[in-house]
């Protein structure tokens, strides 16, 4: 309840800080040639104080489990899901502060999904606060129904629409992390190749049993009173971006029991074919029931392969290739699990998915999706799925 | 049967190399009367903006720009997010080649 409100009066103060912020504008003069154009300086003085913009996206999509028998509800996601988001932007003209934020109306309900200060007093460095969108991978940055290739997001950074997602409990890390906290950005342009380097310090998340509860994890106060960590590195020539991210913390109250994650993607752009490929995975430590102590630990890791082919304007087709391993833990109804007796699985599991998608986006921006999917699990039936979406944003 | 492979293998990497140079976007023509550098850098505009999202959504936002500093500013804001490969020397050009489309 107070989060609801906390949530509700920063949107309202952001909504009137954007909208009172808004410099009246002089009537748009006819386009001018572009010869005749000066060449702009965004700190001139006849720049407006202030600029901002609002965004948003919707998304609806409809998906159908193929398996048998017909009464398994191993998708908990089937039937038609939505989302719909709404984010906006305001910057000072002359302290290179903005502020910014991202609202999420989906499967959790509505969800703040950033809030930060961001400061950029020189193009090299990028200061960020409050309630972030955590760069884990490039996907963090386009996990939204209209920035993705597929309506299911890849099994390395999964948050839903998943066969078994109970048993799995989502990917290895799901898309997007958001967590309280606050980073500091160098980035570095070489001439034909770019870097950038970014240093994290998160709340971390959070979990009782063997695993992350990542639902939990999304609340705003902390279980264990220490901070975790993060670093990302990203690496990019005209038509390759590489992307890798490793993050550090303790989940539990005590402070005693470790993950680590890390990951690698890279996309790489030639012509109408976009490739892209990620390899993600974490370790995470538990205490075996009974234990008198010392951290046993399970592996989780995937990789994704997808390529996706402009076939004209804005027809696309999208094949994915992707896989999720469990190591060392068994699988139960309510997740990963030391217990063999309440166990499904044995404590090596593993899922393959193929999808093939085919999206067009029409005038005006509308986005229509069909995807059928292919899951091949090593301790379940194999299933397939079928979805269609519409989507929309600006 | 191996030369029936072949010739699958030949007809796929023959039509995906025709549909490579025939890919238009319903933007092109306009750039295609469009000064230099703007027609040049239509290239790296469409490559950079379509990695995270459609073209559409790019023109969508572009209606808003009031001035040619909404535009940059668009376009750094763009750069800040992880993944979208714009560079701060790409920031000008993209600018540029939106901006001359919003005065038309």
């Amino acid at each position: 309840m107070l989060d609801r409100g906390l949530l509700l009066a920063l949107l309202l103060v952001l909504a009137a800080t954007g909208v009172a912020a808004q410099q009246p504008q002089p009537a748009k003069d006819p386009a001018p040639a572009k010869d005749d154009k000066p060449a702009l300086d965004t700190k001139a003085d006849d720049a407006p104080l202030f600029r901002w913009r609002v965004g948003a996206s919707v998304g609806v999509s409809y998906g159908a489990l193929l398996a048998d028998p017909k009464a398994d509800r191993s998708l908990p996601e089937e039937g038609i899901v939505g989302e719909f988001s709404l984010s906006g932007r305001v910057t000072h003209r002359d302290s290179g502060l903005s502020a910014n934020f991202g609202v999420c109306w989906g499967c959790h309900g509505i969800e703040l999904e950033q809030a930060t200060l961001e400061w950029k007093p020189v193009p090299l460095l990028l200061v960020k606060a409050g309630r972030l969108n955590v760069a884990a991978s490039t996907h963090d940055s386009r996990h939204g129904f209209n920035t993705r290739a597929t309506i299911s997001k890849p099994l390395t950074r999964s948050m839903g629409n998943m066969v078994r997602q109970q048993e799995f409990n989502l990917g290895v890390l799901p898309s997007p992390y958001i967590d309280n906290g606050a980073s500091v950005g160098l980035n570095f342009d070489m001439g034909i190749a770019g870097m950038s380097l970014e240093a994290m310090v998160l709340k971390g998340f959070k979990g009782t049993g063997e695993d992350i509860d990542f639902l939990k994890s999304r609340e705003y106060f902390d279980n264990n009173g220490e901070p975790s960590f993060g670093a990302r590195l990203e690496f990019s020539v005209p038509l390759l971006t590489l992307n890798f991210a490793y993050l550090w913390g303790n989940y539990d109250t005590e402070a005693r029991r470790s993950y680590q994650f890390a990951s690698a993607n890279l996309r790489l752009v030639l012509g109408p074919v976009t490739l892209e490929g990620e390899f993600a995975w974490r370790q995470t430590q538990y205490t075996r029931a009974g234990s008198p102590g010392g951290e046993d630990q399970w592996w989780k890791y995937g990789w994704w392969a997808q390529v996706d082919w402009q076939v004209f304007d804005g027809l696309h087709l999208t094949g994915v290739l992707d896989a999720l391993y469990v190591k060392d833990i068994y699988l139960a109804d309510f997740g990963p699990t030391s217990n063999a007796a309440v166990a499904l699985t044995d404590n090596n599991n593993r899922i393959v998915r193929a999808i093939l998608g085919v999206s067009y986006t029409a005038w005006g921006g509308i986005l229509i999706r069909l995807n059928a999917e292919f899951w091949d699990f090593s301790d379940f039936n194999d299933a397939w799925v079928i979805q269609g979406g519409l989507g929309w944003a600006f | 049967m191996h030369i029936r492979k072949l010739l699958a293998c030949g007809l796929l990497a023959t039509s995906t190399l025709l549909a490579a140079c025939a890919t238009t976007t319903r933007w092109d023509k306009d750039y295609a009367k469009a000064p230099e550098p703007v027609k040049t850098d239509w290239d790296l505009t469409k490559q950079r903006c379509t990695g995270c999202h459609s073209l559409e959504r790019v023109f969508l936002q572009l209606n808003l720009a009031k001035d040619r500093g909404d535009v940059e500013w668009m376009v750094q804001d763009m750069a800040a997010h992880p993944g979208s490969g714009i560079r701060q020397s790409e920031i000008q050009p993209i600018t540029d080649t939106l901006d001359w489309h919003r005065t038309q």
